[in-house]
């Protein structure tokens, strides 16, 4: 049975989303007029520079001080603020349908991205989601209304992840859009090749974009609790079986995970990208808190 | 080589178990939807090289603990090693030990006990941990001292040998073979008889070889240079309670149980003095008596012992027997206050001082009234004996009164002489519980002394040692008395003892009849004490005769010196205020404290398991600072004298049905065993080695496991 708006996005969760605020934590290009710093430049109150007056710039933008000083005319500069464009990636690969209990990875995901659709909406900012599948893409543009939001939802629980992962393929061409810069979350278990997903990832960092990588784990999957054969049924293959005899793989199995979280790490703090761990049992509201908090509390760059 | 259990090999395709396992848990393995597929991947593609070959490593190693184990407990005997162990193929060891005084037989200072316990000693001592053993003793109370036990610390078998004693027991080495083979499956058991060739231990040795015999069978049998055996089998003092400066007669009965006759020196030990000896000629088989006088010159506590020269048993060369001696005895005479002159032969002779004089008799209260009334319980307090004539008042207050005295210790002598009314004795006495026999017809009197028939003494019958000198005229010629007056004493021939009986007449009939009521006695005269009833006032053995008359009734003012096995030690205290404490010690033991029960004004010290054995005891008074000894004697039946060797035919047939081993030392057992199935333990290296191989499971194991991330 699909999950419902109210389990992805519960009261609880929109009150305890109430009173955060998701700032940029850099100059972001917006259409409307928002709280985020732009570079360019417009109506504010936030003083940049001076130029000489043009004809056609405003009279009332001449700083009489300075042009008497000067004996020049000069027009006063300020910096435009903008709103935030807010763009979810979500894998929807079939490895995120893996359960531990009740909870896949994917259910997870979704309840993080609904969490964060309804803090940026609620601070007026505007919500784009794109959730990628092997040959499919389901995308929605940014928006800022409630209707919006309930959009960007109904998308997401009207659809399930399945098929191999084929995350490269889309970044790749979410970098060729040139979007305008804004805020990227990308939600994945980052069950697969490390290097070429890093890659596109680095562009759209280089891009402009504040490019935040959520990793959704599974406790079971990073345990790996076994004593015995298994016959592991990989989700992304077919559903093609893997039997073992778990009793000689535990250890390397936990060096080999370790060792692919240790890769995204490094790369992540090489790229001054922010990496948010978060595991599929916890509730999303609790883990968007704790990294909001982080946020909040290392400032702007 | 070879397998000490080799049963448990049977185990061996249990090792396989692991393989088993793998291949099941292989064919049914868990299922489980995997996410984290890419990291699995990752992970295989490094073990994959090497997965075979761990597998492989791992279930040899899982195959092989079990496997050590079933082999260690099947243990492995190394043949090459003969000289360090003995092991017998894991069969149960039993072990019956002849712990009967025959077994304190022996040659140059070392008994068959002394061999058997270093034998024995030695056994166990080669024997590997871990071999079980029962041992079955035949002491007085035969049974399994040790059953189904383990071989473990040697010292807590040495310690149990060491606690293992021999006793006089009549062991039955038939009786233990049929308990080991009720107890165990006799023909997979090696058994181990340490018991000598006593042919009273063997006894129905065909009921026993009757079965199957046992997988082995060694019998140590230590020789010894003779089986003629003599034993002291009893040594009784005429009296137990004898007057200081009188001869005191010590009978003495010796045993020879041999094929030969042979004459034997016994030693007579007054307070363990030699004071004589004397040579007994013995026929084979045959029990002779001897006697020797022996006078004390103190009061209070001695003994008398006989003792053999030194044979092949030493335990049964010695007896000893205790007695009391007193300076004096208390006698009270109860007459009839009208008696007659003629029926007062006795008042004569003690006006004449006599009893005094000569045999230190004290009489008190020479007549005194049988008057209803006249005797209260304060007028026997310090007599030892009371003597009753006449009995025209004898009522039943009196009777209870003497019966409650005789119950305390005290001695009645009731002289049945011509003025004596039966019925009433019958009846009073009688109802009282005091009277030894009924007091049958009477001869009808005769007043002229030229016709009067009459009746002697005979010589023979003497039950009791106390009046047994009569029968050899050393105490005068008993038997010229004539006695002209007398009562038939009609007894119950099934209930007494003969010995009761103490002086018989010519024709067979009680003269002189004894009854024991509790610790007195009472003594009944068939006739009287005066010259009209008989001439046994006028004799020379008249003296005699009152003399043992009254010690024979005042004995039970002590209880006896002289006790049989196991029979209660008894002790009446005579001053129980000044008694700080009393203890019983046997030779060669510890002292033992003894409880006291009080009863009345008297108070006893009482140790009611009595001896096991033979020997010599003392009872320990302490009062203040003064110590007392009273010394007793224990005499045993001397059950295991007998040292009569088994029919060796009968032997050699057993020892040729059951392929007996039989050898004369530990020595000898060891190199018969070692020449057996001797060898050399493995099982503690297979052990090490399933020790070993755990932990190197565990630790390649670890190498692949992780408890956390």
């Amino acid at each position: 049975m699909p999950p419902t708006l109210d389990d992805i996005l519960p009261a609880q969760s929109k009150e305890a989303l109430r009173n955060l605020e998701l700032m940029a934590r850099k100059t972001v290009d917006g259409l409307l007029h928002g709280p985020h710093g732009s570079k360019r430049l417009g109506v504010s109150v936030d003083f940049d520079h001076h130029t000489l007056y043009q004809p056609g710039d405003a009279i009332r933008h001449i700083d009489w001080r300075a042009s008497a000083k000067h004996d020049r005319f000069y027009v006063r500069r300020f910096r435009e603020d903008t709103c935030l464009n807010v763009q979810l990636v979500l894998d929807f690969s079939a490895s995120m349908l893996a359960a531990n209990g009740p909870h896949t990875k994917t259910s997870h995901a979704i309840s993080l991205a609904a969490c964060l659709a309804y803090l940026v909406v609620q601070q007026g900012d505007r919500i784009g989601m794109l959730a990628l599948s092997e040959g499919e893409r389901i995308h929605r543009p940014l928006g800022s209304s409630g209707l919006h939001l309930v959009e960007v939802l109904n998308a997401l629980i009207s659809h399930d992840a399945k098929g191999k992962d084929d995350t490269v393929r889309h970044l790749g061409a979410l970098v060729e859009q040139s979007l305008s810069r804004g805020l990227l979350i990308f939600i994945s278990d980052m069950m697969y090749e490390p290097e070429p997903v890093q890659r596109e990832l680095a562009r759209l960092h280089h891009q402009g974009h504040e490019v935040v990588v959520v990793n959704v784990r599974d406790s079971h999957e990073e345990a790996f609790p076994f004593s015995q054969w298994v016959n592991f049924i990989d989700l992304e293959q077919a559903y093609k079986p893997v039997k073992i005899d778990t009793v000689l793989l535990r250890k390397l199995y936990a060096e080999e995970y370790q060792s692919v979280m240790s890769e995204w790490e490094t790369w992540s703090k090489g790229q001054d990208i922010h990496l948010m761990t978060s595991y599929s049992h916890e509730g999303a509201d609790a883990a968007l808190m704790g990294y909001l908090e982080y946020r909040n509390r290392i400032g702007r760059r | 080589m070879s397998w000490s259990a080799s049963s448990v090999l049977w185990y061996v395709p249990l090792s396989l178990l692991p393989v088993i396992i793998y291949y099941w848990m292989r064919r049914h393995p868990v299922t489980y939807r995997w996410g984290a597929q890419y990291v699995l991947n990752r992970a295989l593609l490094k073990l994959k090289r090497k997965i075979i070959n761990e597998h492989v490593i791992l279930l040899a190693l899982r195959v092989l603990i079990p496997l050590m184990l079933i082999l260690g407990f099947a243990r492995l005997v190394m043949h090459e090693h003969r000289e360090r162990q003995i092991v017998h193929s894991g069969v149960h060891r039993v072990i019956i030990l002849d712990a009967s005084y025959s077994m304190l037989t022996g040659n140059t200072g070392q008994t068959r006990w002394d061999v058997a316990l270093q034998a024995l000693e030695q056994l166990m001592s080669s024997w590997g941990r871990g071999e079980s053993w029962s041992l079955y003793v035949m002491d007085d109370e035969p049974g399994w001292l040790v059953e189904y036990a383990v071989i473990g610390k040697s010292e807590e078998h040495a310690e149990k040998l060491r606690a293992l004693k021999t006793c006089e027991s009549p062991a039955s080495l038939v009786k233990a073979i049929l308990e080991t083979r009720e107890r165990f499956v006799f023909k997979d058991i090696d058994l181990f008889l340490l018991a000598d060739d006593q042919a009273l231990t063997w006894k129905g040795l065909a009921d026993a070889t009757a079965g199957g015999a046992p997988r082995n069978t060694y019998w140590l049998n230590p020789p010894i240079p003779s089986h003629a055996n003599t034993a002291i089998t009893q040594v009784e003092a005429s009296c137990e309670r004898s007057l200081k400066g009188h001869p005191t007669r010590i009978f003495v009965k010796v045993k020879h149980f041999s094929e030969r006759a042979r004459d034997v020196v016994i030693e007579f030990l007054q307070d363990g003095e030699v004071v004589g000896k004397k040579t007994v000629s013995l026929h084979p088989g045959l029990e002779g008596e001897t006697f020797f006088d022996m006078r004390f010159e103190s009061s209070g506590s001695h003994y008398a012992a006989a003792r053999l020269s030194a044979d092949v048993l030493r335990y049964d060369d010695m007896h000893t027997a205790g007695l009391e001696v007193e300076d004096e005895l208390n006698v009270l005479l109860l007459q009839d206050e009208d008696s007659k002159p003629h029926e007062t032969s006795w008042k004569i002779l003690v006006q004449l001082d006599l009893l005094q004089d000569v045999l230190e008799i004290k009489p008190a209260h020479l007549v005194f009234s049988l008057q209803q009334g006249a005797c209260t319980p304060e007028n026997f307090v310090d007599q030892d004996v009371v003597l009753i004539e006449g009995s025209r008042t004898l009522e039943d207050g009196l009777a209870a009164l003497l019966s409650d005295f005789v119950k305390r210790g005290g001695g009645l002598v009731l002289v049945a002489g011509l003025g004596v009314d039966k019925q009433t004795w019958n009846s009073v006495l009688g109802t009282a519980g005091l009277l030894p026999a009924e007091l049958g017809e009477e001869p009808v009197w005769d007043f002229n002394p030229s016709t009067r028939e009459y009746k002697r003494p005979g010589y023979h019958g003497f039950g009791d040692a106390g009046f047994r000198a009569f029968a050899t005229h050393e105490a005068g010629r008993i038997g010229e008395a004539q006695f002209f007056h007398w009562f038939d004493l009609v007894y119950d021939e099934d209930r007494t003892d003969p010995r009761d009986i103490l002086i018989r007449f010519d024709d067979h009939r009680p003269l002189l009849m004894r009854k024991k009521v509790q610790l007195g006695r009472v003594l009944l005269l068939a006739s009287g004490l005066n010259g009209l009833d008989n001439t046994l006032p006028v004799r020379e053995t008249y003296l005699p005769f009152l003399y043992r008359l009254f010690r024979e009734a005042a004995a039970g003012k002590i209880y006896p010196r002289t006790l049989k096995t196991g029979e209660p030690v008894r002790y009446r205290i005579p001053s129980p205020e000044g008694l700080d404490a009393l203890a019983l010690q046997f030779e060669g033991e510890t002292p033992i404290p003894l409880s006291t029960t009080r009863t009345g004004a008297e108070e006893t010290g009482v140790y009611p398991r009595g001896m096991k054995r033979s020997g010599m005891g003392k009872l320990i008074s302490v009062l203040g600072n003064s110590v007392r000894h009273t010394w007793f004697g224990v005499q045993g039946p001397r059950l295991d004298s007998d040292l009569t060797p088994v029919d060796s035919a009968l032997l050699q047939k057993w020892i040729e049905k059951w392929n007996v081993t039989e050898v004369k030392d530990g020595a000898e057992l060891t190199r018969a065993l070692l020449a057996g199935r001797g060898g050399r333990e493995t099982y503690p290296y297979f052990l090490i080695a399933a020790l070993l191989l755990m932990l190197v499971e565990l630790a390649y194991q670890k190498r692949f496991t992780r408890a956390a991330i």
